[in-house]
């Protein structure tokens, strides 16, 4: 027993160094993956893109209509005040949607209390937010008030109020995912390409069996995605991204259950094909095709109906919830049922990979 | 002359011959493209579209807090009803706990004896959490106004059509053909690629080796190789082309201009692909050094993302990729733009086919010669 137990643990480490061997490995399953991890979560999981620019023709050129400009600048807007030619070049280019001209006189009128401003724009403009808060300025103005300011808290779920670096992690979760299926699936055809070689009937004929070549080639499977983890979340991690946030518990239930369907769909891809290279063209695409339609490069909630209910059945989609649920919600125990569903889909995978392994000629 | 001319002919149909009788090649490069356009543009079509509205209302809470702002509040959501569902609950927990056991997709909690404050529960990044950012911002800043008397605010509508630039192509354009654009700007690529790495294969296997020694010339052989990847990339381009309009009415636009796009943004991806498998020395490694380059490429030129939702400074520090100039060119003749109009995209094409080329035949060559030597 302890001499199979040997053999497969050699194998599975021979396996597991060979997917690190060459630089283009190591860039294509851990560098890539980090930067992507980094720069995908840092460009869209922001806060909402930052204050909208407006451009300002400040025709008055009085201290009243510079403080008017100045008390526009808010979380939502950016004033810029700019000549007239830059303004209205910036609204034809489309860069601009409005702008706001503060005409000559408007000093005199604020003073009697009337202050009139004008806005620029093309036919598609339908504002309203902008005036809202130009209003509120020029009042506050007209009445020596401060400008009026609002507060709009965000808050998980789960009482974090940490909630643009959670949105970051959520992405950079997505981004990893990908890799690491993309990682196993292309793994998966190890045993394939054992078998194109003759590596594999040389390791039969030499005596060992095919079972512990199969069970070393599972094994590895994980192997290699614990080492992918292990490495793109200790460097993101290093980077600032929350992986720790919800506790060590959650995310070593977002790790297993993501690995262990990632490592039995490639073993159950690999059971199906038949071809190392095909299983690395599917490496490629299935695995950026099941995250779009997964949600984990953009929330679902903007895709048709349909679409939602078919990500019921997709694996992506539950390491998704797993991390939504656990990071997000009520941690290790809303964790369970995607949990559940991923045990089950990996374990369907393993099955049938393993039994159609078994059977296969070599 | 006339017999290096019928050599190359020979090795571009013969790499042209591989690569269409692979197995895997209707899977990569005919399966795939064509369902990530239909994926992408499915999802992505409601956000694209200037008429955004979720699926199903999302389910908002709002807390009755004695001395809070809730009911103006409630009364101003009303009237988003195409995105809103709202409900009151008696208190802040009851709110937080139905959010917690995703019963309500946000609970907003306002702060009593503060009417200008609001907190909301939602899921950070989630569009519910967007939507009512921005709304409550909105609904808070008047119920603090209130009175809006005494000052005027003009607008004066003016005709931005003839200015100095125009709206980008990308923000005027429907998913479907936004992904059919981006989706074949990324996979032009791999398709070129896939011709490389059957050349890269025959370097492995001695097959090159037994070519040159029959006469063939290094220069034939990597000339018959190229033609062979601009023509499966042409090839590839015309199918995914003709297949997106039959299955998701995507508008290729005008043949004259999408044709000069075309055989220019093939020639620009063989020319790539040269330079890839001329940096990389070992041919095992081209095909995923190749993958792993192309994914890279294909996000930072707006394949994956659309344009739209990136930043500004991003667009712009990448728009003079080849992919890039190739998306840009074909929503542009989607749109209904003449061949002078894509003379911007066809130049950067150009530029980059002949630097790519140039770069990639140098190294080639360079490693040609110590390898010989």
């Amino acid at each position: 027993m302890m001499e199979r137990l040997y053999r497969i643990a050699v194998m599975t480490a021979a396996n597991t160094h060979r997917a690190f061997r060459t630089p283009a490995n190591i860039i294509w399953t851990l560098v890539v993956p980090i930067v992507f991890s980094l720069v995908i979560a840092a460009l869209f999981s922001g806060p909402g893109g930052g204050p909208q620019t407006v451009y300002i023709v400040d025709e008055d050129r009085t201290e009243t209509s510079r403080r008017f400009v100045d008390g526009l600048a808010s979380r939502s807007y950016q004033p810029r005040a700019v000549p007239r030619e830059e303004a209205e070049g910036q609204l034809a280019a489309g860069s601009s949607g409005f702008v706001l001209i503060i005409p000559s006189g408007f000093e005199a009128a604020a003073t009697q209390g009337q202050p009139r401003v004008e806005i620029l724009h093309g036919a598609d403009y339908t504002g309203g937010d902008f005036e809202t808060w130009a209003t509120a300025v020029a009042q506050a103005l007209v009445r020596g008030e401060a400008v009026p300011s609002v507060e709009v808290t965000q808050e998980s779920p789960n009482g974090n109020r940490a909630g643009d670096a959670l949105a970051q992690m959520r992405t950079a979760f997505g981004v990893y995912i990908v890799f690491a299926f993309a990682a196993l699936f292309a793994r998966g055809g190890a045993l394939h390409q054992e078998r194109e070689d003759g590596t594999l009937h040389r390791l039969v004929a030499a005596g060992v069996p095919y079972g512990e070549v199969v069970a070393a080639h599972v094994a590895s499977l994980f192997g290699i995605g614990l080492l992918q983890a292990a490495v793109v979340l200790t460097v993101t991690g290093a980077f600032g991204t929350l992986w720790l946030a919800a506790g060590w518990g959650v995310l070593a239930l977002a790790l297993l259950g993501s690995l262990y369907v990632a490592a039995g769909l490639a073993l159950g891809l690999a059971g199906i094909t038949r071809s190392a290279t095909l299983l690395q063209g599917l490496a490629g695409g299935l695995p950026p095709l099941l995250a779009m339609m997964g949600g984990a490069f953009f929330p679902l909630e903007v895709a048709p109906l349909a679409l939602q209910r078919a990500a019921r059945i997709n694996p992506i989609f539950w390491a998704m919830e797993l991390v939504t649920e656990g990071y997000m919600y009520r941690g290790v125990s809303s964790q369970l049922i995607p949990l559940f569903v991923l045990i089950l889909l990996g374990t369907l995978g393993s099955v049938v990979g393993i039994q159609r392994l078994r059977r296969m000629e070599l | 002359m006339q017999r290096s001319l019928r050599i190359t002919g020979i090795i571009c149909v013969n790499q042209v011959r591989r690569v269409l009788t692979d197995r895997g090649t209707p899977i990569w490069l005919l399966a795939l493209p064509l369902a990530l356009i239909g994926v992408l543009g499915m999802s992505l079509q409601p956000l694209m579209s200037s008429d955004f509205a979720p699926s199903k209302p999302f389910h908002v809470v709002v807390a009755e807090i004695p001395g809070g702002n809730h009911v103006a509040v409630i009364e101003a959501l009303r009237g988003m009803e195409r995105f809103l569902e709202v409900a009151s609950v008696a208190d802040p927990e009851s709110a937080r706990e139905l959010v917690r056991h995703r019963v309500a997709d946000a609970a907003l909690i306002s702060s009593p004896g503060k009417p200008a404050a609001v907190t909301i529960v939602a899921a950070p990044g989630s569009v519910v959490a967007e939507v009512l950012e921005s709304a409550i911002e909105r609904i808070l800043l008047e119920i603090t106004v209130q009175r809006t008397e005494g000052v005027e605010i003009a607008h004066t509508q003016v005709d931005v059509t003839d200015g100095a630039g125009e709206t980008p192509p990308w923000l005027r354009t429907d998913a479907f053909t936004y992904y059919a654009a981006g989706i074949t700007a990324m996979f032009v690529m791999f398709a070129a690629h896939a011709v490389t790495v059957t050349v890269a294969t025959d370097r492995a296997t001695d097959a090159y080796a037994r070519l040159r020694s029959l006469g063939v010339k290094p220069a034939v052989y990597m000339l018959g190789g190229s033609l062979a990847a601009v023509a499966v990339a042409i090839l590839f381009v015309c199918t995914v082309a003709l297949i997106s309009a039959l299955l998701f009415g995507v508008n290729w636009g005008a043949l004259g201009p999408w044709t000069v796009l075309t055989v220019l943004g093939a020639t620009a991806a063989a020319g790539l692909s040269l330079v890839v498998m001329a940096l990389v020395p070992n041919p095992e490694h081209v095909d995923s050094a190749g993958s792993a380059i192309y994914n890279v490429l294909a996000f930072l030129g707006g394949s994956m993302s659309p344009l739209l939702v990136l930043p500004e400074w991003f667009r712009r520090s990448f728009a003079w990729l080849p992919n890039r100039a190739l998306l840009d060119g074909y929503l542009k003749t989607s749109l209904g733009a003449a061949a002078s109009e894509v003379s911007a995209e066809a130049t950067t094409l150009l530029v980059a086919s002949v630097a790519l080329f140039a770069l990639g035949w140098t190294v080639w060559s360079v490693r040609g010669r110590g390898e010989e030597a």
